[in-house]
């Protein structure tokens, strides 16, 4: 094996550590901006997550009661003052006028009032939280909808970080093959059989990962597997 | 080597930071500019409603008690069953007349309710693409004073039609039927069946 050749493995290798490096590089610094847009996405879920279980704690059988109860009382309330104020003249008296079934009948009537307003209170509490927690999560999707959409754009940068290092293994790469072939010639001005030079030369060479040795062939073994 | 390398990422990633800042200060901002409409708003709400309709409601039964009154002593009623039946419906109608006025103020403060809550829903949606919260501060600012200047409300129905349809226009048309008088007749006038001065026998036909 002539001087030649050993400067040309020599920068194949050069070349094939510099593309592993690269790569290496690149497939960390993607992993990295895969991995915090997941945490991102986490945190998004999380405070959606927060959001609905809010939304949800109000629709229960306890909350619509509740909210039905309110209704109630703020119309029964306002009835009771609207009768409170005192008319404008007194009501002619008679001797046997019934005032307290009168009174009997609007009191049922007031109850009935106030009872059948107090799902109106229902729905619409009902629809103000719905309407809240739709706007909330609505924040929260775009936001998250954002920074997925910068993913890409970060994955493909970082795949583009590492030009430099890969042109330059690419460069060695080539420079170390063309050394090996100069080398090669001389081997066949010594007696060294050519023919094996170059088939071990072109077995070797992988397009992928530049130089490889026979036994570091598989991709697998050398990346220690996918 | 190394040139032409992009930094379109970082860019995009800047970007979506300072949106999610501007949404977050917009949102902000909305929530402080209807920060105001608290259920003690509401509720003033619906008690100036009520305020503004009771007086109304008051003339109007005022005017159907003084039409009754007079229609009771045109026919010499004023101490008849009828007419404490009469002034029983007027009461009840004033009474219902009252639960409607409170049924409108709950009304008037859940319409409130339910279009501030739309508007700010509306400026929310705004705000997620938001560039500008200041701007988007100042409309919601803008928009809540719209919802908090004082309303104006509806004037009052007719709250009595029912009652004098129902009385006051039947006393009124059998007054001057000729059947109806010429059956009262039969029995000396409104004051001449019954006795008791004047507590008056109506033929139940007539109502």
């Amino acid at each position: 094996m002539g001087c030649g050749t050993i400067a040309g493995l020599a920068l194949t290798a050069a070349g094939t550590g510099a593309n592993m490096y690269a790569n290496n590089q690149v497939r960390g610094k993607m992993n990295d901006l895969t991995n915090q847009e997941l945490a991102r996405n986490q945190g998004f879920e999380q405070k959606a997550q927060g959001v609905f279980n809010n939304s949800l704690q109000q629709s229960t059988p306890q909350a619509a009661n509740q909210q039905i109860g309110q209704g109630q009382q703020q119309l029964a309330g306002l009835i009771q003052n609207a009768q409170q104020v005192p008319l404008s003249s007194s009501t002619p008296s008679f001797g046997n006028v019934n005032t307290m079934a009168e009174g009997a009948k609007t009191a049922m009537s007031n109850k009935a009032a106030s009872d059948l307003g107090g799902y109106s209170n229902y729905t619409l509490q009902q629809r103000l939280k719905d309407q809240q927690a739709g706007s909330q999560l609505g924040v929260i999707g775009s936001e998250a909808q954002g920074w997925a959409n910068v993913l890409p754009a970060q994955l493909q940068q970082a795949q583009g970080s590492q030009q430099g290092l890969q042109s330059l293994g690419a460069l060695l790469n080539a420079a170390g093959m063309l050394t090996g072939l100069s080398g090669w010639g001389s081997a066949a001005t010594s007696g060294i059989d050519p023919g094996v030079n170059s088939a071990v030369n072109a077995a070797n060479f992988n397009n992928n990962v530049g130089w490889m040795y026979p036994a570091l062939q598989s991709p697998g073994a050398l990346y220690g597997g996918y | 080597m190394g040139c032409g390398s992009s930094n379109a990422g970082d860019q995009l990633a800047g970007q979506q930071a300072q949106q999610q800042q501007w949404t977050d200060q917009s949102v902000q901002n909305i929530n402080n500019a209807f920060a105001g409409f608290t259920p003690q708003f509401y509720q003033g709400v619906g008690q100036a409603y009520q305020n503004y309709q009771m007086p109304l409601l008051q003339q109007q039964y005022q005017s159907n008690k003084d039409q009754t009154g007079f229609k009771l002593a045109d026919q010499g009623l004023q101490n008849s069953s009828q007419a404490q039946n009469m002034y029983n419906q007027l009461n009840q109608a004033n009474s219902q007349g009252q639960q409607q006025i409170a049924q409108g103020a709950l009304g008037q403060q859940q319409t409130l309710q339910q279009q501030v809550s739309n508007e700010q829903a509306n400026l929310i949606g705004q705000a997620q693409t938001a560039t500008n919260p200041s701007a988007i501060g100042q409309q919601a600012i803008s928009n809540a004073a719209s919802f908090a200047a004082p309303s104006s409300f509806q004037p009052l129905g007719q709250m009595f039609n029912n009652y004098a349809t129902q009385y006051l226009g039947n006393q009124q048309n059998n007054a001057y039927n000729p059947a109806t008088l010429a059956l009262l007749s039969q029995y000396g006038g409104y004051g001449g069946y019954g006795g008791g001065g004047g507590g008056g026998y109506i033929p139940k036909a007539m109502y």
